[in-house]
């Protein structure tokens, strides 16, 4: 609020008891909080918002939130969903962009955490939204992506994914047949979903900060951890990270089926391997390319593995698109010097606003962290040094470009009243 | 018959802003500098037409907010206050430029000393009535046709999956235009220009035949349009649905290639009042260590650098005659081509907020002047109302209209992302409770008690709704008094609701409410 002082004009009578009334109203009445909530807001062709609350006595302490994304469009619900897919979320408050890839279809989510099966124990089911066409009548097919010829880009959604019918596993299957319930449960109620290829405990930020580290040995290194706690699906893959602090890429550039051997059309020999004056980082680029591919092959080894395991086939007949590149592919790639390789988009998630200075721009990537979080009210955060504004809620949100290297956030926290600080 | 029309629209609104509590709030100088700057010029404008035959007419949508408060006693006494000390200033400002008679600034000083006078005459020519009646009063005479929007300017697509909240929105918007203009609104502006499919079932409720929407809403509309924007859809109940033509909205909207930025028209950014000490200002603009903004401005808009010449108010208006006369004309070009693969004339729908003419661009009135007037002498292009066209082709193409608006993409991304999420959840829960406090209310409170705090608690609910604190919050502009403004209403009306249920009341708590936020009387709130 801004200052506020008086003047030479008389105030109008009453006005001081009015304003000590509308202060202590203000000061005394709180917000109420919800119990678990989750609301879908559409915002355009191709995203949601999405805003949550989980009560703190049904969480599970240290379990990742999941967000399930179901398209309703035919169906009418979740049960009978055509497609779904998995976000992981973080907190027990929070709202995040979701993207939904598809304009023109109607959408439902569930928030809750997903078993080692895949299944989701349901703790919050949302809203439907519906989102409007993106294009002219005429130029729409099936309400998908189109490009300038009215032609769909994508067939699956988001990025390849296999429809629920299709998943092979028995959960799955059930899943199908399950009823779904049109409103929040009040009790825990466990859905049989389709499961997601792509680990939600994939340590994708470990590999980023080290992807940056130029003294990092060249030699691939091992994942330190590879979970296996999860039965994949064919074809289906966790959309963790494709939202908050993520790379912020167009659809166009951002294609999760940019295997090592298409990724020639994203970068091409003259850049990849051009002299260091044109293209400053292009030897960090290759030294991160090369030292990420190891974690990123081991990562995929694991999961053939455990889908081998799990009796579902991994071949490209699973699905209509891989997510990750066949074997050969990667085999070949692993065998190449790293300048000059064609990298998947994804491995080069944690270098930031790669600059070409004097060039046409043939891939621009940048990277943005985005921190948010809650506090009580009358708190004062700061990070590096600088004050982060708190909305009336107490909730905060802060966007900053992912810097190169490991990220440290010195976010510093400070009761007011007391002075007292924690970091 | 002409070979197309043109629907001018202007959408005045302001969102709710009158505080009691304070003597001088730098907020209400809104209101104050629109009045001054945009209402009075738009009204004599139109109010020097009245001598002749209404030819040309226009479109004049009124919130029922700016209603309240161009009507709230406090607020016209607050608004002639402002009035009195521009006069005030102007004269400060003739004397302290006339120093030098030779300077190119007293010629302006006495310019802006003139119109502060007339400024203060129409006001009070106006009477109690003030700038509302001298409305009704042109519509009744033909010059313009009136029409409504929501309560508060809710941005209706997020309250698409509760239509208690879009109904009271409406419903209020259509009573009150009503019983203030006299008849019913015949048309709606859907704040910020904001549909979903099925939003004219609600207009339709209350007897609205036509409402206006951003180009792709009727580009992408199912099945597509045929006469694209020069066209309006038919919605499914015969609601009409008139879109937004882009080339307009350029040639008057865009900075640097629209009329406003010509480089005789008026500077908008240089004002005395960074330049003069504070001391000079501060008794007659109590926020000038805030705004030191008097609206006296000196300089044209000249160039792109930072040399700004005299500002000559006569060359400015000439110039707004040219691009008046150059609007028409492209007009006439635009609908040329279509008219004959068409069953009906093209019509072009050029919607604008009204504020833009005479607070942004200085020249705006003359330019509606100019329009109207060169409009009457020529049979090319025939300026209409949407309900004149209906009246000619009450049918059409039949389609559903797409979901859009016309903020910044198209969507709803002005007022639903980062920095305004986090009020929906609470407005959503604070409207869930809204729906069970009549049952609810506790029977120790007698009948009136229980009235006053359900219709204040829906007052406060409504102004929490308005789509201005959001649009604030994400322009990054007096974002802590909007974000304030949201939590306040929150705040009332919990404290209300807890009221009613509990029946326990402070009597001072509850007067101060509802003297800080008094829109819509009790009657109206039904």
């Amino acid at each position: 609020m801004k200052k506020r002082r008086s003047t030479d004009t008389a105030p109008e009578a009453g006005a001081e008891q009015l304003r000590t009334a509308l202060e202590q109203v203000s000061r005394e009445q709180a917000l109420p909080s919800s119990g678990n909530e989750l609301i879908l807001l559409e915002i355009d062709p191709h995203r949601a918002h999405v805003c949550w609350n989980i009560d703190p006595a049904q969480a599970r302490g240290g379990q990742p939130l999941v967000l399930r994304v179901f398209d309703v469009t035919e169906s009418g619900d979740a049960g009978q969903a055509s497609q779904a897919f998995d976000v992981e979320v973080q907190g027990l408050q929070g709202r995040w962009y979701l993207d939904l890839w598809r304009d023109n279809r109607t959408f439902v989510t569930q928030l809750g955490y997903r078993e080692a099966d895949g299944s989701l124990v349901v703790l919050a089911q949302s809203n439907e939204v519906s989102t409007p066409p993106a294009e002219p009548a005429e130029a729409v097919a099936s309400g998908g992506h189109t490009d300038p010829n009215g032609n769909p880009l994508h067939t699956d959604w988001p990025g390849d994914r296999v429809e629920v019918a299709s998943a092979a596993t028995p959960a799955a299957t059930e899943a199908v047949a399950a009823p779904v319930p049109s409103v929040p449960a009040p009790e825990p109620m466990v859905i049989e979903p389709p499961v997601t290829l792509l680990d939600p405990e994939f340590p994708l930020t470990d590999w980023a900060a080290r992807s940056a580290t130029p003294s990092v040995a060249s030699a691939p290194e091992e994942p330190e951890s590879v979970p296996v706690t999860v039965a994949p699906a064919a074809g289906a893959v966790d959309a963790a990270g494709s939202d908050e602090a993520r790379v912020e890429v167009s659809t166009e550039t951002q294609p999760a089926v940019l295997a090592a051997g298409d990724a020639a059309v994203a970068f091409d020999d003259d850049v990849m391997s051009g002299p260091a004056a044109a293209f400053p980082d292009a030897e960090a680029l290759a030294s991160a390319v090369q030292e990420n591919r190891g974690a990123i092959d081991a990562f995929y080894e694991a999961m053939e593995t455990r889908a081998e395991a799990a009796g579902v086939p991994v071949s490209e007949s699973t699905g209509p698109a891989p997510v990750h590149p066949p074997a050969p592919v990667q085999e070949a790639a692993r065998s190449e010097p790293a300048i000059g390789t064609p990298a998947p988009l994804e491995q080069v998630l944690g270098l930031s606003s790669l600059e070409h200075p004097g060039r046409d721009v043939l891939l621009e990537v940048n990277a943005e962290l985005h921190i948010y979080g809650r506090s009580k009210p009358n708190t004062e955060l700061t990070l590096y040094g600088q004050i982060v504004k708190t909305r009336p809620d107490g909730s905060f949100s802060v966007r900053r470009p992912l810097p190169h290297g490991a990220v440290i956030l010195p976010l510093l926290y400070t009761q007011q009243g007391n002075g007292q600080a924690e970091v | 018959m002409p070979n197309g029309y043109l629907c001018l629209v202007l959408h005045a609104h302001l969102p709710f802003i009158r505080h009691p509590e304070f003597p001088e709030f730098i907020e209400e100088r809104w209101l104050y500098e629109a009045v001054r700057e945009c209402y009075l010029p738009l009204v004599r404008v139109l109010q020097a037409r009245r001598a002749h035959p209404a030819a040309s007419r226009l479109t004049v949508s009124l919130s029922p907010t700016l209603i309240a408060m161009l009507d709230d006693p406090m607020l016209r006494s607050r608004v002639r206050r402002h009035l009195e000390r521009v006069v005030r200033f102007a004269e400060r400002e003739v004397k302290r430029t006339g120093a030098d008679p030779a300077s190119a600034w007293h010629p302006l000083a006495r310019f802006y000393a003139v119109l502060a006078e007339q400024n203060l005459a129409t006001w009070d020519g106006l009477g109690e009535g003030g700038i509302v009646d001298a409305l009704v009063e042109l519509e009744q005479r033909g010059h313009l046709e009136l029409i409504t929007t929501c309560a508060t300017h809710a941005f209706l697509p997020i309250w698409k999956r509760h239509p208690e909240i879009t109904r009271r929105q409406i419903m209020l918007g259509a009573r009150m235009f009503e019983r203030r203009v006299g008849h019913p609104s015949a048309g709606f502006w859907l704040p910020e220009c904001g549909y979903y499919p099925g939003l004219e079932k609600f207009l339709e409720e209350w007897g609205i035949r036509y409402f206006f929407l951003e180009s792709h809403g009727v580009l992408h509309a199912r099945p597509k349009p045929p006469d694209g924007v020069f066209a309006p859809v038919y919605c499914p109940n015969g609601v009409a649905a008139f879109a937004r033509d882009p080339a307009s909205s350029q040639q008057v909207w865009s900075a640097r290639t629209g009329y406003p930025g010509d480089p005789e028209y008026r500077e908008y950014y240089r004002d005395v009042g960074t330049e003069l000490p504070l001391e000079a200002l501060i008794d007659l603009f109590p926020d000038a260590d805030l705004t030191p903004a008097t609206g006296f401005k000196y300089h044209r808009i000249t160039g792109s650098g930072e040399q700004k010449a005299p500002y000559h108010p006569g060359r400015a208006a000439e110039r707004a005659a040219e691009h008046a006369r150059d609007f028409l004309a492209k007009k006439a070009a635009q609908v040329a081509p279509s008219l004959h693969a068409m069953d009906r004339p093209p019509v072009v729908v050029a919607p604008y907020d009204a504020e833009l003419f005479g607070h942004w661009w200085f020249e705006g009135p003359l330019f509606i002047e100019a329009l109207l007037r060169q409009a009457d002498v020529q049979r090319e292009v025939a300026m209409i109302t949407p309900s004149d066209y209906l009246a000619l082709h009450p049918s059409g193409f039949e389609g559903v209209p797409s979901a859009s608006s016309w903020g910044a993409r198209g969507y709803h991304e002005v007022w639903l992302n980062d920095a305004t999420a986090w009020m929906y959840p609470h407005l959503l829960r604070a409207a869930e409770r809204s729906a069970r406090l009549e049952a609810s209310a506790s029977d120790k409170l007698p009948l009136v008690m229980k009235r006053r705090l359900l219709a204040q608690a829906r007052r406060e609910l409504l102004l929490g709704q308005s789509s201005d604190w959001p649009f604030m919050m994400n322009a990054n502009r007096h974002t802590e008094y909007a974000e304030k403004r949201v939590r306040d209403h929150l705040t009332r009306f919990y404290w209300l609701a807890d009221a009613l249920e509990q029946g326990v009341v402070q009597e001072d708590k509850l007067r101060a409410i509802e003297a800080a936020d008094n829109v819509f009387d009790a009657e109206l709130l039904g």
